[in-house]
């Protein structure tokens, strides 16, 4: 591997002499170069690469600054509604638009809105819900983020806002509230021949709802550039007590059913009983049967009427959780579409090897071989300090870079003829891929001079050579920022 | 001649569960020798015996000359659109040999369906 002491080229001006300098004054000059690039960095790649974990701020309906990447992290704001109370619980839901950016100065087209809709009915990438301690007097809400995303991407962050507002009703609204629930029953079980438990709860539901909604004063409040919905359904009442109230208004609905069954018929009985000669054996087992059917009619009506009577008992339960009904107002604002960003140097510096290969089907096996240092130009976003440093989505381009360097060490020759520095070492272009974040394989050429091999002239042409090469980038751009910042080079999800 | 007379030997309400036959107890008077009819049958529009399909099942019973009282069981299997548990009556009556049609009887009746694996 090669490393600062065996560095030998910086000064191209004088390429002659640093040949000879000492390998530490040649360091030297590097870490100048190394420092010029730094300056070059984004101003806020401090902020990024600290330990604690980032907070972003959401004001006002926007993201202030830019979504942290590769990371966890914090959103925070205030919990404060328009309403002038305070949310008891903030959520928010995080979608990839599946674009990314390049040029942090340039901005994205803004979505059509089918494709944001399409976005929005998929999943969400992360989320996390926020619920306020009303034990105490906190009027800002945080959000931990437990995904990372990624770099110079696109989001769409939706915050929803929730309130509960209680309603207290006096023993006649319940009254009146209750009779409309038990008229509804009896009507479905007169008109499908029965009624079930999850139909009886449904209609309380739905009755007690529909009773809030009319007299709800307080939905105007939640107006006011977002969508407001409020959900009265969800009545405290637990199953266990559905299920016995279900179970005392199923019963009446089958003693009214079977009065309904009875009654008919006992009058069609009479009426034939009329027409009978009195002292016929038939009339007898007439009378009979009208008085079976008459006792089981007389037992209906007086359960009915027992369970009519018991009914303001057995709905005390329901009646009691009527105090405690609530209303849920959710506001969710527009969408806020927010981007990560890149805050690393996307340059990466490669010390490597190569070959030229002009000798290598000749008699003269000389491999060629030289080592170089270059300059990797990325041509998408990266980011080595982050768990994924390429951009997903982009295969190949995202790892390819242009690649700009020169020799180090190393003479080339050409069967036999040594091969003259271009321009006091040899230069290379070329493309370069990474294998891994450490590694990569370079393909380029590189510059020489070749002298005449005329002993009647001095002249020498300049040629160019293909090169291979495979060189090891220690990303030192944003290891030497992060050094001289105070901050760590890696950046772990989790801090 | 004397309608036929049916009676339900058990307490209310019959307890039915979906997942199992249930037996229906009936008493049947005939008035008349021969084949007698009876007809279980649900006011339940949600749900269906499954041996018919239809909301209303069928048994025959013999009857002999001079026998005035028959019992008979009846297993019936019902099933309903939706899991849930249901409130409704059940329905009895017999035709005897002679097309003579007894009363409706009625009884009260909760079927338990939950959801089909």
């Amino acid at each position: 591997m090669l490393t600062f002491q065996h560095c030998k080229i910086i000064n191209l001006a004088y390429p002659k002499r640093i040949l000879t300098e000492p390998s530490g004054m040649k360091c030297t000059l590097y870490i100048s170069i190394l420092l010029f690039f730094i300056s070059f960095s984004p101003t806020d790649l401090k902020a990024q690469a600290g330990d604690d974990i980032p907070s972003i701020t959401y004001s006002q309906g926007k993201i202030i600054g830019s979504l942290p990447y590769g990371r966890h992290f914090f959103i925070v704001g205030s919990s404060k509604l328009p309403s002038g109370g305070r949310a008891d619980a903030v959520k928010v839901k995080i979608w990839s638009t599946g674009r990314t950016i390049f040029n942090s100065k340039k901005k994205l087209q803004p979505l059509e809105g089918n494709i944001l809709a399409s976005v929005l009915a998929a999943p969400p990438l992360d989320s996390a819900v926020w619920y306020a301690d009303r034990t105490e007097d906190i009027n800002t809400y945080r959000l931990y983020m437990d995904r990372a995303l990624q770099f110079s991407s696109e989001y769409i962050l939706e915050f929803s806002f929730s309130e509960r507002v209680n309603f207290n009703l006096t023993e006649d609204e319940k009254t009146l509230i209750m009779n409309k629930i038990q008229a509804r029953v009896m009507k479905l079980a007169q008109d499908k021949g029965g009624v079930s438990v999850s139909e009886i709860g449904n209609i309380i539901n739905e009755e007690v709802a529909g009773y809030l909604s009319s007299t709800d004063e307080y939905a105007s409040l939640f107006e006011g550039g977002v969508s407001t919905t409020s959900n009265y359904s969800n009545i405290p009442v637990s199953p266990l007590t559905l299920q016995n109230l279900s179970q005392v208004i199923g019963k009446m609905s089958s003693q009214q059913q079977i009065i309904d069954v009875l009654q008919p018929q006992i009058q069609e009985a009479t009426q034939e009983l009329a027409q009978m000669d009195s002292t016929s054996e038939e009339t007898q087992d007439m009378k009979a049967q009208i008085q079976i059917l008459q006792n089981q009619l007389d037992k209906a009506e007086a359960n009915l009427k027992e369970a009519q009577d018991n009914l303001p008992t057995l709905l005390q339960v329901i009646r009691s959780k009527l105090v405690e009904t609530y209303s849920s107002y959710v506001i969710t604002s527009p969408e806020e579409i927010s981007v990560t960003e890149l805050n690393a140097i996307k340059i990466g510096t490669s010390f490597g090897g190569g070959m030229v290969g002009f000798n290598t089907f000749q008699e003269n096996r000389d491999l060629d071989a030289f080592g170089y240092t270059a300059l990797k130009f990325y041509l998408l976003p990266v980011d080595k300090r982050v768990a994924d440093p390429y951009l997903t989505g982009a295969f190949f381009i995202n790892k390819l870079s242009i690649l700009a360097g020169v020799s180090v060490s190393g003479e080339l020759n050409y069967h036999g003829q040594p091969l003259d520095k271009a321009v006091g070492f040899y230069p290379i272009v070329g493309l370069s891929y990474d294998v891994n974040r450490y590694l990569s394989l370079d393909l380029g050429a590189t510059m020489f001079k070749q002298a005449s091999i005329s002993p009647l002239t001095n002249d020498s042409d300049i040629r160019i050579g293909p090169v291979i090469g495979v060189n090891f980038d220690g990303d030192l751009f944003n290891r030497f920022n992060a050094l001289f910042s105070g901050s760590g080079y890696k950046i772990n999800p989790g801090n | 001649m004397s309608k036929p007379i049916v009676k339900f030997l058990q307490d209310p309400p019959i307890e039915i569960n979906c997942q199992e036959d249930c037996e229906v107890k009936l008493s049947i008077t005939p008035n008349a020798p021969g084949l007698c009819k009876v007809v279980v049958s649900t006011l339940l529009q949600s749900c269906t015996f499954k041996q018919s399909g239809t909301d209303e099942v069928e048994v025959e019973v013999e009857c002999q000359e001079g026998e005035t009282e028959v019992e008979c069981s009846i297993l019936i299997q019902m099933q309903c659109q939706e899991p849930d548990e249901y409130f409704t009556l059940l329905m009895a009556k017999a035709i005897n040999s002679e097309e003579e049609t007894s009363f409706r009887k009625p009884i009260e009746a909760t079927i338990k369906c939950g959801p089909t694996v």
